[in-house]
């Protein structure tokens, strides 16, 4: 294993010139796109002695040389300045929004990594039959409707429609209603009735002894969960199918069968991790991406994490906040690549660094 | 003509070691594989008999339906259906035995060992693990298994180091000599032997073939050995049946059909090996043409079109199968209207 903890170390000593070239490409592209300066773009109303107040207190002025080391020593220190928006410490934002972000991730990796390996090993195993037709339609429906849409589909069936159908039975309306409510994170009300240890709601409610508001937590995250979640099985399912095809097909299936070993074995033991194990790589990058925030599924169902925090800023032109989002998704993609890389060295022992 | 590889060739042994207890009947097998154009007929009308303790050597042509044979006795034909036939091991009808009894017999009953060149071992998979794996479908695991393994790599020649490691990290002579213990380990009464030394370099290729021959003795297998190497039929085969576009051409003892080759099929098959000594054979000889469309295949000789003896006889009808007699009185078919008493005046002027 001596060669798999040089790897892990080498991995990790590379990020750091990988994160840092990335910040650069965030630092230069916002600078160069239109309405970089946001001064100019905030509000017509403002009299040139307050842009240039606004842009000396951003150090717009200097020359970029001289911004950009600023920038790269304020990131290393993890001051990313303060936002238009809300006059507050940015780091201080990211640090609330993160947690919400990482619970929707979270949650919809667990329900849309299982489904997807199963749906992609059904459907590679009945290749052409009724089953993978319909896990076919399924995944390419689902991944061809924008999410924004499904959300507000699943909103419209289970927190409204379908809780009308038991509109006589009051037991059961209430039931419905409490599993699936159509926003937010938690009831109103609910966020200031725990400590706030970790800004993980799911670990500070428990930590707070408020089992109710961690079920409360829970059945705010299954909609939006089930949306990301859905997604992301598509995704997985078709890699897995096209994966599981081509497995079948290798002659250690064949000669497994002809050793008398069982038809189920074979396929979802031999042939099935086979299959996905090279889609790590994918499941990881999938994970990075929602962890850089699920803009259209925060905003469909309200959630205060990184995506609407990104979408709020952006629309304000909130310069600095968008910048301090952009240099956490890069650290976060970076890291969890690693991860992923990691984790695919050690299930496949073909993969030697 | 073929004595460079008589010369290698083991003495046939008295006939009666073999040839009396049939161990698997192929009975007027048609297997075909269904297309958008139509049937591609890979299995035509084949009769074939193994007897107990004998090697059989299945050869022909890549195509010929030669694999495809061997996957149908063990029910694992991927796309083909048999049309009509019966194929008996030891009185069980495979044919028309349910999948899920056909599972049991595949191991410990008939097995087949693969060509190890590609992904024949699970690459996910520590060697031993196959083993146990193996050994667990069809036995309760107890020391004596360990045992089992632990001999059969020793016969083998596999160090039991290596247990441990990955498919991948093993030559292609290991991963075939591994390929081997695997089919072993169950102690199977009939091998389908495919082609099991093809991917290997020659010297690995002899090493292999004579613990190949050796164990075949020792665990007294019937093996069905599949092949387009003549040289490896005369080392290891008692019998040959020699395979063209589905059909068997020509089926007999193996120092027979050396010498004395009756189908002309077979015969420029022989013609064909290289023969460095000799000047005239030293460039490489071919049959003209190639086989047939298998697709819907005329109701004539599969050969005629590549017969130089053929007469408007090949063209018109299919011949049947022949009986020849050789005095060391193995049985001898051919399928050819050379030796048919009724057509044999036919091609009196070759």
């Amino acid at each position: 294993m001596g060669s798999l903890t040089r790897f892990v170390i080498t991995r990790i000593a590379l990020l750091i010139p990988m994160i840092w070239l990335l910040v650069t490409i965030v630092f230069f592209l916002l600078r160069v796109l239109p309405g970089a300066n946001p001064a100019l773009v905030m509000n017509p109303k403002l009299t040139n002695e307050q842009v240039e107040l606004i842009s000396e207190s951003l150090g717009l002025e200097r020359p970029l040389i001289e911004q950009y080391f600023d920038f790269l020593i304020k990131t290393i220190t993890f001051d990313l300045g303060v936002s238009y928006r809300t006059n507050i410490d940015i780091a201080t934002e990211l640090g609330l929004a993160f947690g919400p972000t990482l619970m929707l991730s979270v949650f919809g990796v667990l329900i849309g990594v299982p489904l997807g390996i199963v749906m992609g090993g059904v459907a590679g195993a009945h290749r052409e039959r009724y089953l993978d037709h319909i896990i076919r339609l399924f995944t390419i429906g689902i991944y061809s409707i924008p999410i924004f849409l499904v959300g507000i589909f699943m909103q419209m069936f289970f927190s409204y429609f379908i809780p009308d159908i038991f509109r006589g039975n009051p037991t059961i309306y209430a039931i419905l209603k409490e599993i699936f409510p159509p926003v937010s994170l938690m009831d109103a009300g609910n966020t200031g009735e725990f400590n706030h240890y970790t800004e993980i709601w799911l670990i500070d409610t428990i930590l707070s002894f408020r089992l109710d508001l961690t079920l409360d937590l829970l059945t705010h995250l299954l909609m939006p969960s089930l949306a990301l979640g859905m997604l992301i099985a598509g995704v997985i399912a078709r890699q897995v199918r096209t994966n599981m095809i081509y497995h079948l097909e290798q002659e250690y299936v064949h000669f497994a069968r002809a050793r008398g070993i069982p038809e189920n074995v074979v396929k979802y033991r031999y042939a099935l991790k086979n299959s996905v194990v090279p889609t790590i790589g994918l499941i990881s990058l999938q994970f990075a991406l929602l962890l850089a925030g699920a803009i259209l599924t925060e905003t469909t169902f309200n959630i205060p994490g990184l995506g609407r925090f990104l979408f709020q800023s952006l629309q304000e032109k909130d310069f600095p906040a968008v910048q301090g989002v952009m240099v956490l998704f890069v650290i976060i993609v970076s890291i969890v690549s690693v991860i992923g890389d990691v984790l695919y060295a050690l299930l496949d022992p073909r993969i030697t660094y | 003509m073929t004595s460079s590889i008589l010369s290698s060739a083991r003495k046939t042994q008295s006939n009666d070691r073999y040839y009396n207890k049939a161990l698997l009947e192929i009975k007027n097998l048609i297997v075909e594989y269904p297309v958008k154009e139509g049937n591609v007929r890979a299995i035509d009308d084949v009769s074939l008999t193994l007897y107990r303790g004998e090697v059989l050597g299945l050869v022909g042509e890549s195509g010929c339906g030669k694999s495809s044979l061997g996957f149908t006795i063990l029910k694992l034909l991927k796309g083909g259906v048999i049309r009509s036939g019966e194929i008996s091991f030891n009185d069980i009808n495979l044919v028309t035995i349910p999948e899920g009894e056909m599972q049991l017999l595949r191991g410990p009953e008939l097995s087949m060992i693969f060509q190890a060149s590609q992904n024949a071992l699970n690459p996910l998979q520590k060697v031993l693990n196959h083993f146990i794996d193996t050994l667990k479908t069809h036995y309760r695991w107890n020391d004596e298994s360990w045992q089992k393994i632990l001999e059969l790599l020793n016969r083998l020649e596999i160090p039991e180091s290596r247990l441990e490691d990955y498919p991948f990290q093993f030559s292609g002579g290991m991963q075939q000599r591994i390929v081997i213990a695997l089919t072993l380990i169950l102690n199977p009464k009939l091998i389908i032997a495919d082609e099991p030394t093809t991917a290997l370099d020659v010297l690995v290729q002899a090493r292999l073939l004579e613990i190949l021959k050796e164990i075949i003795k020792e665990y007294d297998l019937t093996v069905l050995y599949i092949t387009h190497d003549l040289g490896i039929v005369a080392e290891i085969t008692n019998r040959v049946a020699i395979m063209y576009a589905g059909q068997i051409l020509e089926i007999g003892d193996t120092q027979t059909i050396f010498q004395n080759a009756a189908h002309p099929y077979t015969r420029a098959l022989i013609e064909a090996i290289p023969n460095v000594k000799d000047e005239e054979k030293k460039l490489l000889s071919f049959i003209p043409g190639h086989p047939p469309d298998l697709r819907n295949p005329p109701l004539i000789c599969c050969f005629a079109d590549r017969c130089s003896y053929s007469q408007d006889i090949c063209h018109s009808k299919k011949p049947q199968s022949i009986n020849l007699n050789f005095e060391n009185g193995v049985q001898h078919k051919v399928k050819c209207f050379i030796y048919d008493d009724r057509y044999g005046h036919l091609f009196d002027q070759k």
